[in-house]
């Protein structure tokens, strides 16, 4: 009796002793098995070639432009969508806080004062959100037209 | 102020697993479509997919199971649009088929060649299970979940790739 395991009972779990994916004691035992089974070692050694040659295999890249633009979207959109809620949470802070002054002085022009700082402000963050699109992207006309 | 902090970290985050990510998910698509356009298509769909539900996602999954898992849907779903009029044919097309690097030499080139068509051969559960471990280096677990099965399930689809991989090429290696 081999103690180590039938063959026919371990062929079948050199695929997964090969990606390390069995158990402590499963691997032990498939390992013991291949030490005296030559059928079992030349089946490791053609998986191992297999997977070198798999992995060796190179495949065309991607459309550059197009993955350029993709990069560009979502690169972009991180700082426009913090450009908006700061624009948005500053207006709204900003409308409150001239809402309360207005509410105890009745002092309109302040007010307006107040609202008109808020908005260039908000105005500001946004033209400088976009004008971070405009640069990152002019790579990437640049390179359409060199194509058409 | 946090909330845009925060907004901003976590984009940030996504961007750089763009740029680790983007190849890998585009000859993904590549290698399930055979079609460049049709890959392109399906990795500009999934990262924007990503983006869309990026601050809903479960930050504890790991992320390339994920973005595997999206690239594969609609993969699929474009081969199902396709499926009415076959029109690439898998095996043999030049845009997915390896490009050998120059330093390779001759004899290698044709094993490679030879064990591309025959990966090609493979029933098609095989050939993604066999492609997601021996080239994009995922674990079972990852491979289950990104194929939508289990463990045993994905460990004797390698198992049966593997043992005709062996069979048809055991001459040459
Ligand atoms: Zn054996």
């Amino acid at each position: 009796m081999n103690r180590t395991g039938k063959h026919e009972e371990i062929h079948p779990m050199l695929s997964a002793y090969f990606d390390e994916e069995l158990t402590q004691a499963d691997s032990q035992r498939v390992h013991l098995h291949v030490e005296e089974c030559e059928e079992c070692r030349s089946a490791l050694r053609e998986m191992y070639e297999i997977q070198q040659l798999t992995s060796e295999m190179k495949f065309r890249q991607p459309p550059e432009a197009i993955m350029e633009a993709l990069e560009t979207r979502i690169s972009v959109q991180a700082p426009r969508k913090m450009g908006w809620t700061l624009v948005i949470a500053g207006l709204a802070g900003w409308l409150l806080y001239a809402l309360a002054y207005a509410w105890k002085h009745l002092r309109w022009p302040t007010m307006v004062e107040l609202l008109v700082e808020g908005t260039v402000a908000g105005l500001a963050l946004v033209f400088i959100s976009v004008l971070r699109q405009r640069l990152l992207e002019r790579p990437h006309d640049r390179y359409r037209k060199v194509r058409k | 102020m946090a909330v845009g902090t925060n907004v901003a970290e976590q984009d940030v985050e996504l961007v750089e697993l763009f740029h680790q990510y983007k190849v890998k998910a585009f000859h993904f698509a590549l290698q399930t479509l055979g079609n460049r356009d049709d890959a392109m298509d399906v990795t500009q769909e999934a990262f924007l997919r990503l983006q869309r539900h990026w601050r809903r996602r479960d930050a504890s999954r790991p992320f390339a199971p994920w973005l595997y898992s999206v690239v594969r849907n609609l993969a699929i779903d474009v081969l199902r649009k396709r499926s009415t009029r076959r029109e690439c044919e898998l095996e043999g097309a030049p845009e997915v088929s390896p490009v050998p690097s120059p330093e390779t030499n001759a004899q290698r080139k044709e094993l490679s060649a030879r064990l591309w068509a025959e990966i090609q051969r493979l029933p098609e559960a095989q050939r993604e299970t066999l492609l997601l471990r021996d080239w994009h280096g995922l674990s079972y677990s990852e491979i289950a979940e990104v194929t939508g099965t289990n463990v045993t399930t994905v460990n004797s689809r390698l198992h049966d790739a593997r043992e005709r991989l062996r069979e048809r090429l055991r001459r040459y290696l």
